[in-house]
């Protein structure tokens, strides 16, 4: 394969094979005629640089965080390395959020393959409800993470209601409560307080008609009638 | 433990938190200067969609778990070779991330010993019924979203080969049709979802 494509068939041929190896569908021996082609065709690399960004589209939709241990674990071997290659210059200092997920990493529990924790047996009446959301047709999920916190919402415009889960949530500050939002067009809802436990858990359940999405912020002990600060955690249900 | 600040704008917190394809350049390029701060910001507008991607191909929480970790360390040792004028730092970070997972994906196990597992973990773990089939199918919704413009045809074939990480002649196995036909709904359906993606959008937002 040389560096022009002067055949349109050897052209759309050459096409296929740079899709396959974006896409990593090509087995070894193949891979490595494309990327000794790549290396000597501008026009094949333009294609390729311009199909790797297609390929994020894929993957758009599948977001999952990590459990917060992994954080730990990936910026500490981050450090140690850097501090190995370079023993006097730029060493790595603990930033402020790694001490953070360090604390909880302690607290880190079984993972879940996604964002929402399943209900245990002997469900209560809460927990029925939250199934129920989970399970509906119309159920979406949304994810995201706030400092070392896992944040999973799903909405369910059919049951009028969301689930909100955290997960590796701080304590709130003496004298403070996180509360939950409802986003509605007349504005923001009270929709209760979210009580981590020990481990940095909650799971709450939002009746919320019409709502456009849910936010978190930290209010006085007991909550507000409205929010006082700004939201740090917002999902926008799409 | 730090509070929360009181008046960060919700924008940066949004829901799926879209980081600005400047800032994770910016991030990158700090990495390559040996920026830990930076190394950390990248990872934190960035692992879910590297996790999200490998726990898909590989449908294993605890392989995922090692593969997001070996992606973050080739992210970090390759930062310097990042070259902001050939693509997006995102495109970049989720080619190392999805041809790792491939590679274990092809290195490990056989598919079918892949989807064997991945069925008996789904089927005979404890708890409550409705939650991981539930989750399942939402996901399914979700992926959708992307691929759903596409002829079925075209969708699938790149469902197989990007994320269950079959390569074109397995997906025509898979599919049943000659390898000729696997590698043109191949082709024709990533141009396709590059015209789609390229064109003018509709505002998702507000
Ligand atoms: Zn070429």
């Amino acid at each position: 394969m040389a560096g022009k494509h002067p055949d349109p068939d050897e052209h759309e041929e050459m096409e296929s094979l740079v899709v396959a190896s974006v896409l990593d569908a090509l087995d070894r021996r193949q891979q490595a005629e494309v990327d000794a082609h790549l290396a000597t065709c501008p026009r094949c690399r333009t294609l390729e640089a311009s199909l790797r960004e297609t390929a994020v589209e894929i993957s758009a939709g599948l977001e999952s965080a990590p459990p917060a241990r992994l954080r730990v674990s990936v910026l500490d071997a981050v450090r140690a390395e850097a501090a190995a290659s370079s023993p006097t210059e730029a060493r790595m200092r603990p930033s402020r959020r790694a001490v953070i997920g360090s604390a909880l990493a302690l607290a880190a529990s079984a993972v879940v393959a996604t964002g929402v924790v399943l209900s245990r047996p002997g469900r209560s009446e809460e927990d029925q409800e939250i199934a129920r959301v989970l399970t509906a047709g119309d159920a979406r999920l949304y994810s995201t993470t706030w400092e070392s916190a896992q944040v999973t919402v799903v909405h369910s415009a059919s049951s009028a209601a969301s689930v909100i889960e955290v997960r590796g949530l701080p304590p709130a500050p003496r004298g403070r409560d996180y509360q939950i939002w409802s986003m509605s067009p007349a504005g923001p809802e009270d929709a209760g307080l979210l009580r981590p436990d020990a481990d940095g858990r909650a799971r709450l359940r939002i009746g919320s008609h019409a709502a456009g999405g849910t936010a978190v912020s930290l209010e006085p002990a007991g909550g507000s009638e409205q929010p006082t600060t700004s939201p740090f955690i917002a999902v926008t249900y799409s | 433990m730090t509070p929360p600040p009181e008046d960060l704008a919700s924008e940066d917190a949004k829901i799926p938190a879209p980081a600005s394809p400047d800032a994770l350049r910016d991030a990158i390029l700090s990495v390559a200067a040996g920026d830990a701060d930076s190394f950390a910001g990248l990872y934190d507008a960035t692992s879910a969609r590297v996790h999200g991607l490998v726990l898909r191909v590989l449908r294993d929480p605890a392989q995922a778990e090692e593969v997001t970790q070996e992606v973050y360390l080739e992210v970090f040792r390759r930062a310097a070779g990042f070259d902001p004028a050939r693509g997006s730092a995102l495109a970049w970070i989720l080619t190392l991330a999805h041809r790792r997972a491939v590679d274990r994906v092809r290195s490990s196990q056989s598919q079918s010993d892949r989807d064997v597992a991945y069925e008996s973990r789904a089927n005979t773990q404890e708890p409550d019924p409705t939650g991981e089939a539930a989750l399942a199918t939402l996901e399914a919704q979700r992926v959708r979203t992307a691929l759903e413009q596409l002829s079925e045809r075209q969708a699938e074939a790149i469902r197989l080969a990007y994320l269950d990480g079959l390569t074109q002649t397995q997906v025509a196995d898979r599919l049943g049709i000659p390898l000729g036909t696997a590698k043109t709904r191949l082709r024709d359906g990533l141009l396709a979802l590059r015209r789609i993606v390229s064109a003018p959008r509709q505002r998702k937002e507000e």
